[in-house]
């Protein structure tokens, strides 16, 4: 069991990752669902026992540990607290850019870096390192 | 704190209240800062003379316990010298600052605002020097000495509009503030082999060996490089961009004396390291003669003394490096004299390209005939540098030449060969501009930019009548050197000693030296332009100017989109989780773990999950990786279901539900042809390969952590039973619940917390509407 | 006692959220909260000292069972610190113009996940705490919501959500390896555990520390994200959010996984070396004062790094006293730059001395301990490289913070702009009296660091 849950989180692990190098903001949000899915399920399976559920009463053998199970839902909870957020800004993305891929937004920040007109970065450099003799 | 005698820390402190004086009167009138530096100058001046010739009086403070450290200041013989030329010299260049100073504001079209930095500036220097000069501990000498770069950083730099000053200001702290970074090295080897960075306890514990040789020669090259020595020589020169005042308190008080100050106050320890005194010795004599070549060639007033600094410390350095009583006694009257004469000629250069407006040799002449004052002070302070008889200077150089010619015919010869060259450069300083046909005419000079170089060179002379006191000022310094040392006894013979045989080849070598340099001016420019050409100046911009290409260099490879940022936390950490598989023993450390039939409900979930997953990686139309994500989000459900988890399942089927109808909410709300447009960049994506690729071994990394972390379950009781065994405590029926309502409440309060916040940001950012 | 700067916070965050940050009122009653935080942070670090570090567990359940909070020296000098550089940059914007309700929620809730985080004892429970102050920092760093702040928004949470990813599958499988979630008793337990289980979730945990940190190189999403978020988030992220990373390192490395942090070690130096190298390096060329702070704010978290892989009382001391210089230099950095008016240079020139190690600023006390702790490694070869890094580093970086400075300062430039707002060059001006004044009576910053590395490393040691 241990060799094929690992597997089964390999995979979805994979495939949010294969997702995660996407320009479309929208896969990148859902390769980060499939890497907390992937989580997710590695959590329950890290339990140290297995069984019937916690509940009393107990019933006779072994109870699933339940302390991952509390612990998968935190997790869970706050994936999607998170997930939300990540949803909503690039929500915010495309309210303000009308795009859904972040270099749109990399080159409309370049263009506003031009707006500023700022001075030519070059001249300091060869201002600072030129030999030449100090004025006299 | 332990203080025995008084005068010193009132000095201590006093100069610390002079920068807090200066800056208070400037903040009233930016005029009167000028006041209140001369004033500060002057009281810590006649404190420094009150320390001369005490008892030695020593502060303990406890500064650092957790490290155990004391800060220990002590006016012993080396600190009166230094703190009198700190302030003597200080108030002689301040007063004359208080008419240069309101001359170059106006000159540079500067508020008078802006002086009042000067006057903070250079008291700051002074206290710093002050408190060096007294330091008995490696680190509160280190923190003295980089507060006197930071203080000569802002004043080189103060005409900051200047191209040159801002590389001289740069170069400078550079060199003197990454060597320094070896002396904080130096210091903290010293202490971790001998347990103290005090002296005067390390001299007696000090025992020659690789590592102390390793750090006495790096605080010596600390000292090297704040003394201009070669081949840290090159940011003086450049330094001179600094107005007058400034230069001339650097060259002859401040900063570059700091140098020459450290290795006599480290001299004790240098007994253990005798490579690095010899190294002293050829450092030192490759300096006179770089400097002195270059101050023949040299045409600026200012480049001209700046190299003759570079040569004139470099006798002090080979002075110390021979030792002895000639040596090291002599090295401090060395200094004294050499900073009476130096600082006169500097503040002469100044007073000269005020009266002119010119600021080269080339450019002037016969000045002497409209400033009669100004060529006498000025003629005092260049005899002194030349060694003439009757000042303070033919003591210095008699020293010099009484410690070198034991040392063989090499040295002595070096020597005489030094001497003479200094002569002919300040024969070629004065007579440059004060004989010879005038060239220009010249305007008349404000009083107090002639009297301070009167008064530093009647000083001279009157060290040249009457050289007791000032031996004995020397003397008690280089006891303080070295202990036991027997004081100078310094007087005019008329006999053939080698010092005096010496001293009359040296004059009559300079003579023909300062013939020769005035025709051979070709020879001396050729120097001078290799030097340019391979010097260490050429590898300091080389080095720096290709740091800065290097650095655009990377800059352009570096990766600047969103996926390649990603990639780039993939790949390193499977790299990383390669290695500890390597670096492990991986036997009996990856178990199969068993599996039954009983399972194959929860197999087929997590099947059906992993195949839902990698489906979604493929559609074009977002809804329906919303859709596919979905899927996967509900197989997992059952997968909790079949693994004694309902509570987990009931909320995992809640939170997926609610995500679903947000993203496809989400979806809804975004005009179809741009979700067309962002799908159509995947497709279209050329990339692909690379990202299949990094989705794999980032899947081979999950399989190796994820499966590594579970073959091994810990085979001790869990929490988790303990707490099935308190649930009754816990009221609950349900364990999962008692330990999010109760034992680990303090989660689920963060849990809430987090979802708030979250809540926060969603509102904040889903205001907007769409732009148009 | 240690519950009460919790819950000031946290009721602090839930009021503040409820009113408009945008109101002077608003912004008062948080920096009123968090500076009685400091303050009981303050007094819990007294009794620290008093009384060595004491617990307490959640609702009275035996430890184990419920969620133990403990204090102890290195938690408390985090936690001071955090909550001081969060009071410094929340003053620096309330100054000027606060542009959101949520802002001053926001920086309490970090503040409340910061302090959790240090002072907690339960491993998961350090996720939960990590986790608050993370999302808060995702919506502060969106903060002013221009182009910049979007695109450094949406970087930092991606990249921050995977390492927050790595950091929760550590601390499960850390459960799974030892049975129990209290990080003393992981860190007996740990032997049990295979070794090479526990290498794996070692790393794991590293890279998730290291991505905090932005060690090299695990950085390439630092320098948008600090230059394109405003001042005093980047003040907070790199003043206050990354000493997260630091003591992550400490506590995880060193307090928990000694052995696997030992076998590590050679990574670490390699690790460290390239990132002051790399960040020192690109510094060089960068034009905006801010670009340049972020890189070398990769350089100086190498020199952490290296502290950490020294080990032993004087490698640990050294890294908390470069953590402690670095969370002060950089937000004093990062705010004073924008700021213009008279003798606006003096802030940020204090803030370049600190980096680049000299006196009177308070960096070289990091770069001297530094110094100490390699000069207790084993090997000639080893100190002598250690000892050649530290001079190149210190060479680069008083090259690019003063080439930075002096084309900020020194340079003619056409616009001046009006004189920034008096509270702000308030704020700066005590940050850079503080980074001086601890440069000239170092004490309290050198007896914390020496009483939470002897947390981590008992024994001697400087």
């Amino acid at each position: 069991m241990t060799l094929f849950t690992s597997l089964i989180v390999a995979v979805l692990f994979g495939a949010g990752c294969f997702l995660l190098m996407k320009r479309d903001l929208l896969r990148v949000v859902a390769g980060t669902i499939l890497v907390s899915n992937a989580l997710n399920l590695f959590i329950i399976s890290a339990g140290l026992s297995r069984g019937a559920v916690p509940i009393l009463p107990f019933p006779d053998g072994e109870l699933a540990d339940p302390l991952v199970q509390a612990m998968v839902l935190t997790a869970i909870v706050i994936t999607f607290g998170v997930a939300a957020l990540l949803l909503s800004l690039v929500y915010r993305v495309y309210t303000s850019h009308l795009s859904l891929d972040l270099e749109d937004l990399a080159a409309a920040e370049e263009r506003e870096a031009e707006d500023d007109d700022r001075p030519d970065p070059q001249a300091d450099e060869d201002e600072l390192w030129t030999t030449g003799e100090d004025e006299r | 704190m332990t203080v025995t005698g008084d005068p010193a820390i009132v000095l201590l402190i006093w100069v610390l209240l002079a920068p807090l004086l200066a800056l208070g009167a400037g903040v009233v009138r930016p005029r009167w800062a000028a006041r209140g530096g001369v004033v500060g100058a002057a009281v810590a001046f006649l404190l420094a003379i009150r320390t001369v010739g005490g008892p030695a009086s020593e502060i303990r403070l406890p500064w650092a316990p957790s490290w155990g450290i004391e800060a220990t200041l002590r006016f012993d013989g080396l600190a009166s010298l230094y703190a009198l030329l700190a302030t003597g010299i200080g108030l002689a260049v301040l007063i004359y600052a208080s008419a240069y100073m309101p001359i170059h504001l106006h000159h540079e079209h500067k508020p008078e605002r802006d002086g009042v930095r000067f006057w903070v500036l250079m008291t700051s220097f002074m206290a710093a020097m002050v408190w060096l000069a007294a330091a008995q501990d490696l680190l509160v000498l280190f923190v003295a000495w980089d507060v006197t770069a930071v203080a000569s950083y802002f004043l080189i730099g103060f005409d900051s509009e200047k191209p040159a000053a801002r590389r001289a200001a740069l170069m400078a702290l550079f060199v003197t503030g990454v060597s320094a970074i070896g002396i904080l090295i130096g210091a903290v080897m010293l202490r971790t082999i001998y347990g103290s960075l005090e002296i005067g306890v390390l001299a007696e514990r000090v025992q020659p060996s690789a590592w102390t040789t390793v750090a006495l020669a790096l605080i010596a090259i600390g000292a090297l490089a704040k003394s201009a020595q070669v081949p840290f020589h090159f940011w003086l020169p450049r330094a001179m961009a600094a107005p007058t005042p400034v230069s001339s308190y650097l060259h002859s008080a401040a900063m570059v004396a700091a140098g020459v100050y450290l290795l006599a106050r480290v001299y004790p320890l240098l007994a253990a390291a005798p490579d690095v005194r010899e190294a002293l010795v050829v450092i030192g004599f490759l300096s006179m003669m770089v400097g002195g070549l270059l101050a023949l060639g040299a045409d600026e007033f200012k480049r001209l003394l700046a190299y003759s600094t570079i040569a004139q410390y470099g006798y002090v350095v080979v002075m110390l490096g021979l030792g002895g009583k000639y040596g090291i006694a002599g090295s401090a009257l060395y200094v004294l004299a050499h900073a009476l004469g130096k600082c006169g000629l500097f503040l002469t250069a100044g007073a000269a390209t005020e009266a002119t407006g010119e600021k080269a040799l080339s450019k002037v002449g016969g000045l002497g005939a409209s400033q009669p004052v100004l060529a006498v002070a000025s003629g005092l302070c260049a005899a002194t540098l030349a060694a003439f008889p009757l000042t303070i200077g033919f003591f210095k150089d008699e020293v010099f030449f009484e410690a070198a010619h034991h040392q063989g015919r090499l040295v002595t010869a070096l020597a005489v060969l030094a001497a003479a060259s200094t002569f002919g450069y300040i024969a070629r300083f004065w007579t440059g501009i004060f004989l010879g046909a005038p060239k220009q005419g010249a305007h008349a000079l404000p009083r107090r930019l002639v009297l301070p170089i009167l008064a530093l060179g009647a000083i001279a002379v009157v060290g040249g009548v009457k050289v007791g006191p000032f031996a004995a000022i020397a003397s008690a310094a280089g006891q303080a050197s070295s202990p036991g040392l027997k004081p100078l006894t310094l007087a005019y013979h008329l006999e053939a000693s080698p010092a005096n045989l010496m001293a009359v080849a040296a004059w009559g070598l300079g003579i023909a030296v300062f013939l020769a340099a005035r025709h051979g001016r070709a020879a001396l420019d050729a120097f001078a332009a290799l030097g340019k050409r391979f010097g260490p100046e050429h590898g300091y911009i080389r080095v720096l100017g290709g740091a800065n290409r290097l650095s655009d260099v990377i800059h352009d490879f570096e990766v600047h989109d969103l996926r390649s940022r990603m990639a780039a936390l993939l790949l390193p950490a499977g790299v990383l989780v390669a290695l500890a598989v390597l670096a492990t023993p991986n036997e009996n450390a990856w178990s199969v773990g068993v599996m039954s039939m009983a399972d194959l409900p929860l197999v087929l979930a997590m099947i059906a999950a992993a195949i839902v997953g990698l489906a979604a990686t493929i559609p074009r139309d977002h809804l329906l990786i919303g859709l596919l994500l979905s899927g996967v989000g509900y197989s997992l459900t059952i997968v909790y279901a079949l693994t004694g988890a309902p509570d987990v399942a009931l909320v995992a089927v809640l939170v997926e539900t609610l995500f679903s109808l947000l993203f496809i909410g989400m979806l809804a709300a975004m005009p179809p042809r741009l979700l067309d447009r962002a799908a159509g960049a995947v497709s279209t994506d050329i990339r692909r390969r690379r990202d299949v690729g990094i989705g794999v071994i980032s899947g081979i990394l999950g399989f190796v952590v994820c499966w590594g972390a579970l073959s091994r379950p810990a085979a001790v009781e869990s929490a988790a039973e303990e707490q099935i065994a308190m649930v009754k405590a816990a009221h609950a029926k349900d364990v999962v619940t008692a330990i999010l309502a109760d034992f680990r409440g303090l989660d689920t309060m963060g849990e809430i917390t987090v979802i708030g916040i979250a809540l926060i940001g969603l509102l904040a950012l889903l205001r907007r509407r769409p732009a148009r | 006692m240690i519950v009460l700067p919790l819950a000031l916070l946290w009721i602090g965050a839930l009021v503040t959220a409820c009113l408009d940050g945008r109101k002077r009122s608003t912004q008062a009653i948080a920096l009123a909260v968090l500076l009685a935080a400091f303050w009981r942070v303050i007094e819990l670090a007294r009794a620290v000292v008093r009384s060595g570090p004491f617990e307490t567990t959640a609702g009275g359940w035996p430890p184990g069972i419920g969620i133990t909070l403990r204090a102890d020296a290195l938690g408390v000098t985090y936690a001071a610190l955090s909550l001081g550089v969060l009071f410094a940059a929340l003053a620096y914007e309330s100054a000027g113009r606060v542009r959101s309700r949520s802002f001053p929620a926001l920086v309490l809730a970090i503040g409340l996940g910061l302090t959790g985080v240090f002072l907690t004892a339960d491993a998961f429970n350090f996720y939960v705490f990590f986790e608050i102050s993370m999302i808060a920092a995702y919506v502060l760093t969106s903060y002013g919501e221009r182009t910049r702040q979007l695109r450094s928004a949406t970087i930092f949470s991606l990249v921050n959500l995977v390492g927050s990813a790595f950091f929760l599958f550590g601390i499960v499988a850390l459960y799974h390896a030892t049975g129990t979630l209290d990080m003393v008793e992981i860190a007996g337990r740990l032997d049990l555990a295979g070794q090479n289980s526990s290498a794996l979730i070692g790393t794991m945990i590293f890279v998730a520390f290291s991505i905090k940190l932005g060690i090299f190189p695990f950085h390439p999403w630092l320098p948008p994200v600090y230059t394109g978020t405003r001042v005093a988030v980047a003040a907070i992220l790199s003043g206050a959010l990354a000493n997260i990373g630091s003591y992550g390192l400490l506590r995880f490395g060193a307090g928990m996984m000694p052995k696997q942090l030992e076998l590590a070690s050679p990574v670490l130096v390699v690790l460290g070396v390239a990132s002051i190298l790399y960040g020192g390096i690109l510094a060089i060329s960068r034009h905006e004062p801010a670009e340049v702070i972020a890189y070398s704010s990769i350089g100086q978290v190498g020199y952490v790094l290296v502290a950490v892989a020294i080990g032993g009382p004087a490698g640990f001391s050294a890294a908390i006293l470069m953590a402690i210089v670095n969370a002060l230099a950089k937000p004093l950095l990062f705010m004073s730059a924008p700021l213009r008016g008279w003798a606006l240079g003096i802030p940020f020139a204090v803030g370049a001395f600190s980096v680049a190690g000299i006196p009177p600023a308070a960096g070289f006390w990091g770069k001297a301990s530094l110094i100490d702790a390699a000069l207790t490694t084993g090997s000639s070869i080893e100190r002598v490289s250690l000892i050649v890094l530290i001079l190149v580093g210190s060479g680069l970086s008083v090259f690019y913070m003063f080439q930075a400075y002096q084309r900020e300062y020194w340079e003619p430039h056409e616009q001046e702009g009006r004189p920034s707002a008096r509270g702000r060059l308030a704020v700066v001006a005590g940050l850079a009296v503080l980074v001086v004044a601890l440069g000239v009576w170092p004490e309290p910053m050198l007896a914390a660091a020496k009483a939470a590395a002897a947390v981590l490393a008992p024994g001697g040691g400087s």
